[in-house]
């Protein structure tokens, strides 16, 4: 006897056996022959204890057993024939043999099976141990990522004369191991060059100076004492925020919009910046890792913390936003899940994850925290105003939202008197078009909307009340549909019902309709009798200043605007509108406000509803017309794009933050079953993961628990918190990292290449205070640090991807390197630090820095994505690399790139330069940051210019007509792109276009080096 | 594949780089090419397994990551035209004859709200094949025996811009590939002097390549009739410097370069950052040349109808004859909920002719069995009439009944696939979801849908996401 129960929609088969008593002998068998085939033959892919459950199927357990896989059941006790289990070892099915590939078990060990299945599969394992999918297991628990970090003992070296710092010790270690030594360090004259630049790039994404070559060059100290006083003026630079503040932007998926081109009206975040700009000055400021945590998942939270801090919050809100509010959840479990603990939390919406210890339960009880935040619409003053600019923004703003209101009004007055003049032939129609009436009278429907064109939309809108003997304008026509009573009797009735608008109400008493013509007509009558006021009453709306007393306000430092409720309140009753344009939603408040009897307007503005001036801020309108009908939505052009760009490209903009808060009802999240929405499963208490919290995850006690979540991330018991940011600093500086999934450390990922350093590391860094340039300045003291690049052969072959660093790495740029180089290598890099996103990718270019470029996430400029920028979808610790004719195309023929090699030319110590061969070093120290390397470099170049001096007449002769017509369309297109008012413009750099004309031979050469190789990487 | 195209630069060309064959690295020539064994590939890329896909380490595909590469399984298609008719084309007047809507029209039908719009057009059996096609396609009727119409597509949502999303990338909401960089990403292209996937027009989430390597996004192309050859594609030629002088710049740089890499370990990256620049020096002449279809003679132009479609569907075979893997055209325009009679015609007259020019003149050239065209919107229309304040009728969104045709490829022509129940309003018969259009279009490349996969952010990601049948009767 088999029973089938279907709990959940997973089939368990329950068998005899599994109720009944076992005898000894059963045991016996089980544990002495069966139990050991099982563990020996099929466990390495069925078990719990493995973490593998192939087709679905545990056999490590009873309950697994019993339960079968993805094909069903694998065992009927009593059954040979009915078990798949004896089919599969007997090869008796091509398709199904197991243990597969050839492993078949002996014809003794199929025997025991068989044996053991004829006696009903006896199974003295205990029931009830829960069958997970998840790497639940001991196994997963015990990977070395999820281990409390402890203090490693340095390890012995031979060389303790090479170790400049703990570091070194730990990497000569295990050179010597393989009788290995490092590369030489860089020193001299070229070896300094080197390092500065080096060092340059890794602390602020830019090569050095002229002055800082020299500088450095120039230091009597040894090289490491010189070195150590660079390190420190670079950890100095507010550049140093800007570089590794871009490395975090990757992490933190950071955009400038919703990526939803659906929501066109909202698709850009007008403050998303400002979490831009908070953690370059975070990371400037050297503010403690584990506060940046703290920061970005509760400023809101901290006690005492400065206004400017809100921003932070921007690491949860500058994800993209599709639509589903679970799948904005999942972004942001995603983001910190990743981007703090190095972990693929998300994994587990839909199932228990795969590899690592994290169960779906882990997912919902973290979904509970984000599903029980939300985001206040008036968002937070974060810095002073500028008062000047900012009256000035005002006045812009406030003309802008004047023409809107007045469009507004306009369209709503016109739209209600064609409605009031027609209103018996909406009403006609509707009736005739009821989708129960007969063919005949939808066909006189049809021609009577078209002759009298009516607006279907509205038409529908009718047609739905009609039969609602509730509404407070359509209730009477509804009486008289229902019949019941004569149409007198139900005239008198309906004149008397206080449900209904008085106007209309009385418009019925004494009548003794005839017909539905005659009912229609008399709602004519009624509409018109308010036909002399409407013009007056939309009048005092639009006059309606007076603002209702705030009864309430976000409780968030900043939020400063009276009348934040008034808002909130608007957008309730917006919603209800756009429930439909002739529900019955009361204007009484602001009716009141304006003077008028609702009645009245009811009337006056059917089949729309009016807003009061003071609730039409640009907000106000965009709700509001929603609710209207689709054709008379696009009508007045509002100038929503224009307040868009305002509000994005003003100076005078008030800088807000884009924060979250905790909702009054703070609520645990259910378990999603197969990640379905529909069907829920056990409500799970908002926790923090279980595999990060011995295994004894407490529930979240504050609001919606994001500071008890911050807590248990930024922690010293946390085991992988710190491993994973000293593995992306150590990457950043190496090229790669211990681990090369920065965003992975779980049992996916490979094991690291210093394991031991890594927690050294991890261990050191929390003992330092999370100080970030502490840990940059002990890697880069370190000797290890300054190898040179140079290869040794014999060493290829041992380690051919330098994972033991026996050198250094060349590393190539990336993009904000290679874009940021060029301009200040032109001499042009505008040093300002933040600010409103900027368009870098179109003339005339901006010579901003390109961590203030915009970022707009549905549509990536050409120029980065061909440059390998990060998706900001998700969060990304690492870009690929890729190369493509692309990226040469942008080096040879932009004219970005011409300009710069222009520019260069242009620079004073170039002109100053005196001869030739002076010229020629002072291009190689501009762009390569270092002397003449050989003679035959020298001979190269000088030959190259001598030669295009020769060929620079026949050069301006092939490009004569070519320059002309380009420049004027590069021209055209620039004055048209000022002009336009797209809602994805960004600030556009004042200046000129690039002037087309031929290149000098000068200009060519540094042209050449740009393109180079060596410039486009750090040795 | 036809000679290529001689060229003005073809004199500046250096013997020894960038030739076709050698851009073209296998894994095992690169590896002997820089003389460098395992060094700088991870054993992972080697064995074409992904397993570091966000990984720092150097793999190969990040080297050269359109070289071509095999399918999975031998197949007849090589590349793909697809193109969008963006807006939702009626199936009922287009594809899918329904005579008992025709029969009712005007009146109420069951299971429907408003009244019934029996197509206005008339369709009559073309071909051997007797297909029937709607009058509104004269020509492309004239080529159905080469063209499978599926008549039984649906999908999940009505809505214009989810449903163009889901054709485009087989994802509602969040953004994911799109179809031609998931095609490009499994298959490289031909010609490494061309991006391998071009989109002539289109919203840019349709060429997307998200989690993808940036480099198989789509390369838009505004294209129009008439366009200036040197703004096709952005920095295709130096408004600043000649050929030849931009080849002697060339030479100097990759002396340069010679002496940056002497003392390092040999490098697949620097290696290929040299490369690189002679693909990009010889892209400038032969992309431009592919737009110019001023080189075309006479009889093409009238073959394709000098309209601006014509100039998009010649510019789009002129790709594929290239080597280019992936062509998108957007031919929109379809969303009729008014006007109808005259709109819808108006657009299908269009795409007619360009469309049957395309078969035929990829056909006379060989090359219809290795191109596989693909024609279809995002979803059909309803069987009522909507108005939307038009004075004749159209038709509103429909998700459950949409048609879409496919030729060339090794697609069986002169077929139907499918079929909507008897109003034309939902598929029934065979039904095809998007998913499944999209396993199908796989297949007829050469792959299993379910084995293409890229692993980003630990898991293993599908154009199909967890679904997808292939349609296995059209594939010839």
């Amino acid at each position: 006897m088999i029973r089938t129960l279907s709990l959940l929609g997973i089939a368990v088969v329950l068998a005899p056996s599994a109720f009944a008593d076992l005898t000894p002998e059963q045991t016996q068998f089980f544990e002495g022959k069966v139990r050991p085939l099982l563990s020996e033959k099929c466990y390495k892919c069925h078990s719990v204890e493995a973490g593998k459950a192939k087709g679905d199927l545990t056999l490590d357990t009873k309950d697994g057993l019993l339960k079968g896989g993805k094909n069903g059941i694998v065992v009927k006790p009593g059954d040979l024939d009915g078990s798949p289990l004896i089919k599969a070892v007997s090869y008796e099915d091509s398709d199904l043999q197991m243990p597969p590939k050839g492993e078949k078990l002996s014809d003794p060990e199929i025997a025991v099976l068989k044996e053991w299945v004829k006696m009903g599969a006896p199974d003295p394992r205990a029931a009830g141990i829960k069958v997970k999918l998840s790497g639940l297991t001991d196994k997963a628990r015990s990977h070395w990522a999820f281990q409390a970090v402890k203090k490693p003992e340095i390890p012995p070296v031979m060389n303790r004369a090479w170790c400049f710092t703990q570091i070194d010790a730990f990497i000569l270690h295990k050179l010597e191991e393989k009788q290995m030594t490092p590369s030489p360090d860089l020193q001299g004259i070229k070896g300094r060059e080197t390092l500065l630049r080096r060092a340059s790039y890794d602390l602020t994404g830019l090569p050095p100076t002229l002055p800082e070559i020299t500088d450095f060059l120039k230091d009597d100290a040894p090289t490491p004492v010189a070195f150590a006083k660079v390190v420190d003026r670079l950890l100095a630079s507010p550049h140093y925020g800007e570089r590794w503040g871009r490395f975090w932007l990757d992490t933190a998926r950071y955009a400038d919009t919703t990526g939803n081109k659906g929501n066109n009206d909202e698709y850009r975040f007008p403050y998303a910046w400002t979490y831009r700009d908070w953690v370059i000055k975070a990371l400037n400021d050297n503010m403690p890792y584990d506060q940046f945590i703290m920061q970005q998942l509760a400023a809101d939270k901290l006690p005492e913390n400065p206004v400017f801090n809100l921003a932070a919050l921007g690491f949860l809100t500058v994800g993209e936003r599709y639509g589903n509010p679970n799948d904005v959840i999942n972004d942001r479990i995603d983001v910190v899940s990743k981007g703090f603990l190095g972990m693929t939390v998300v994994c587990a919406r839909c199932h228990d994850h795969m590899f690592d210890p994290i169960p779906t339960k882990d997912y919902y009880a973290l979904h509970g925290v984000f599903a029980s935040i939300t985001e206040p619409k008036e968002k937070p003053l974060i810095k002073e105003i500028n008062v000047k600019a900012k009256a000035e923004y005002d006045k812009k703003l406030a003309a802008l939202e004047e023409g809107n209101r007045d469009k507004y009004y306009k369209t709503l007055e016109e739209y209600s008197a064609t409605f009031r003049a027609n209103v018996a032939d909406y009403i006609l129609a509707a009736h005739l078009g009821r989708k129960d009436s007969s063919e005949a009278n939808q066909q006189k429907a049809e021609k009577l909307a078209d002759e009298k064109k009516l607006d279907r939309t509205i038409v529908v809108e009718v047609r739905n009340r009609l039969t609602n003997r509730e509404h407070d304008i359509f209730g009477p026509f509804a009486s008289f549909l229902q019949g019941g009573d004569s149409w007198k009797a139900i005239a008198a009735k309906v004149s008397q019902d206080k449900r209904y608008n008085p106007v209309i109400a009385a418009a019925f008493k004494n009548t003794e309709p005839k017909n539905f013509e005659d009912l229609a007509a008399t709602y004519a009558k009624a509409f018109a009798t308010v036909e002399p006021k409407a013009k007056d009453i939309v009048k005092a709306f639009a006059a309606a200043k007076a603002e209702p007393t705030p009864t309430a306000s976000i409780a968030l430092a900043g939020s400063a605007k009276p009348g934040a409720m008034a808002m909130s309140q608007m957008t309730a009753d917006t919603m209800m509108m756009s429930m439909g344009m002739m529900g019955s939603h009361a204007d009484g408040k602001a009716a009141n406000v304006a003077g008028c009897d609702p009645a009245l307007v009811r009337l006056a503005v059917a089949p729309l509803h009016i807003l009061p001036a003071y609730e039409l801020d640009t907000d106000g309108i965009r709700a509001a017309v929603n609710g209207w009908p689709n054709q008379l939505r696009g009508k007045p052009r509002f100038s929503f794009a224009k307040i868009n760009e305002l509000m994005l490209t003003d100076p005078g903009v008030p800088e807000r933050a884009m924060v979250v808060i905790d909702k009054p009802d703070a609520h645990d999240s259910p378990v999603f079953i197969r990640g379905q929405a529909e069907t829920r499963g056990a409500v799970e208490p908002r926790h923090f993961l279980e595999a990060l919290s011995n295994g004894k995850p407490q529930p979240f006690k504050t609001g919606s628990g994001r500071l008890d979540l911050a807590k248990c991330i930024a922690s010293k018991d946390n085991p992988i918190t710190a491993r994973v940011i000293v593995n992306r600093v150590w990457m950043h500086h190496f090229g790669q990292g211990f681990v090369r999934t920065p965003d992975d450390l779980g049992m996916q990922s490979e094991d690291p290449s210093h394991p031991e350093l890594l927690d050294y590391l991890a261990w050191w860094f929390m003992d330092q205070g999370w100080d970030l340039k502490k840990l940059h300045k002990l890697i880069m003291l370190s000797r290890v640090y300054q190898e040179t690049s140079d290869t040794k052969r014999q060493y290829e072959a041992v380690d051919p991807e330098n994972r033991l660093l026996w050198r250094a790495n060349i590393r190539r740029l990336d993009f904000e390197a290679m874009r940021d180089s060029l301009l200040l290598m032109a001499g042009k890099l505008d040093a300002k630090v933040g600010g409103q996103p900027i368009n870098l990718n179109e003339e005339p270019y901006s010579f901003r820095r390109s961590v203030y470029g915009y970022i707009d996430r549905g549509n990536l400029p050409e120029l980065m994505s061909n440059f390998d920028f990060a998706n900001p979808d998700m969060p990304n610790s690492s870009r690929t690399s890729t190369v493509v004719p692309q990226q040469a195309l942008f080096l040879m023929n932009s004219p970005m790139s011409v300009d710069i090699a222009r520019h260069i030319i242009a620079r004073p110590e170039f002109q100053q330069a005196g001869n030739d061969v002076n010229r020629m070093l002072t291009l190689y120290r501009i762009v390569y940051q270092r002397g003449p390397k050989s003679l035959q470099e020298t001979e190269l170049a000088m030959k190259f210019v001598s030669e295009e001096n020769k060929a620079q007449p026949e050069v301006a002769k092939a490009m004569k007509d070519v320059d002309t017509k380009a420049e004027e369309t590069a021209k055209k297109r620039a004055q048209d792109r000022a002009k336009s008012d797209s809602n994805t413009k960004a600030i556009q750099n004042e200046g000129s276009v690039v002037e087309r004309a031929p290149l000098s031979p000068w200009e060519t050469l540094a042209q050449a080096l740009l393109m180079s190789n060596e410039a486009d990487y750090v040795n | 594949m036809h000679p290529e195209p001689s060229s003005p630069s073809q004199k500046y060309i250096r013997e020894h780089t960038a030739s076709l064959e050698s851009a073209i690295l296998t894994r095992r020539d690169f590896l002997t090419r820089t003389g460098m064994g395992f060094g700088g590939l991870s054993m992972a890329s080697l064995f074409g397994m992904n397993l570091f896909a966000d990984a720092a380490s150097v793999s190969i595909d990040n080297l050269h990551p359109l070289a071509p590469k095999p399918a999975q399984f031998p197949a007849k298609a090589k590349s793909v035209i697809h193109i969008f008719a963006e807006g939702g084309p009626s199936q009922v007047d287009t594809w899918d004859p329904k005579p008992e809507l025709t029969k009712n029209d005007s009146k109420t039908i069951p299971g429907h709200e408003g009244l019934a719009f029996g197509s206005p057009f008339k369709f009559s059996k073309m071909g051997k094949s007797g297909v029937e096609v709607s009058e509104v396609f004269p020509k492309l009727g004239e080529c159905i025996d080469d063209i499978a119409v599926i008549r039984s597509l649906w999908t999940d949502i009505p809505a214009h811009d989810v449903a163009q999303r889901f054709m485009n990338t087989g994802s509602l909401q969040l953004p994911k590939p799109s179809m031609g960089s998931w095609v490009v990403y499994g298959l490289g292209t031909e010609n490494q002097n061309m991006p391998g996937f071009i989109t002539l027009g289109g919203s840019p989430e349709w060429r997307q390549s998200s989690f993808l390597p940036g480099i198989y996004q789509g390369c838009e192309v505004n294209y129009h009739q008439n366009m200036p050859l040197d703004e096709v594609l952005s920095n295709i030629r130096s408004q600043f410097s000649p050929l030849d002088r931009q080849r002697r710049q060339l030479d100097l740089v990759t002396k340069l370069n010679a002496m940056h890499e002497a003392t390092l370990q040999k490098d697949a990256q620097l290696e290929a950052r040299i490369q690189s620049f002679e693909i990009a020096f010889k892209m400038q002449t032969e992309a431009t040349d592919a737009f110019d279809i001023s080189k075309e003679p006479e009889d093409m132009h009238k073959l394709y109808g000098k309209s601006d479609m014509g100039a998009k569907l010649m510019v789009a075979r002129r790709l594929v004859e290239r080597g280019v893997r992936f062509v998108q055209v957007s031919a929109g325009g379809w969303d009729h909920h008014g006007d109808l009679e005259r709109s819808l015609k108006a657009r299908a007259g269009d795409i007619d002719g360009p469309a049957a020019a395309l078969i035929a003149d990829l056909k006379q050239r060989g090359l219809l069995d290795s191109t596989l065209i693909i024609w279809g919107g995002e979803f059909g229309r309803t069987v009522t009439k909507d108005r939307n304040g038009n004075a004749t009728p159209g038709r509103d969104h429909n998700g459950r009944g949409m048609c879409c045709w496919m030729a060339g490829g090794g697609v069986k022509g002169g077929m139907t696939y499918g079929a909507t129940d008897e109003f034309g309003a939902r598929a029934v018969e065979n039904k095809v979801h998007i998913h499944d259009l999209h396993a199908t279009i796989l297949a007829l490349l050469g792959f299993d849908h379910k084995k293409l996969t890229y692993r980003y952010n630990g898991r293993d990601f599908r154009f199909t996401d967890n679904f997808g049948n292939v349609v296995k009767d059209v594939i010839a």
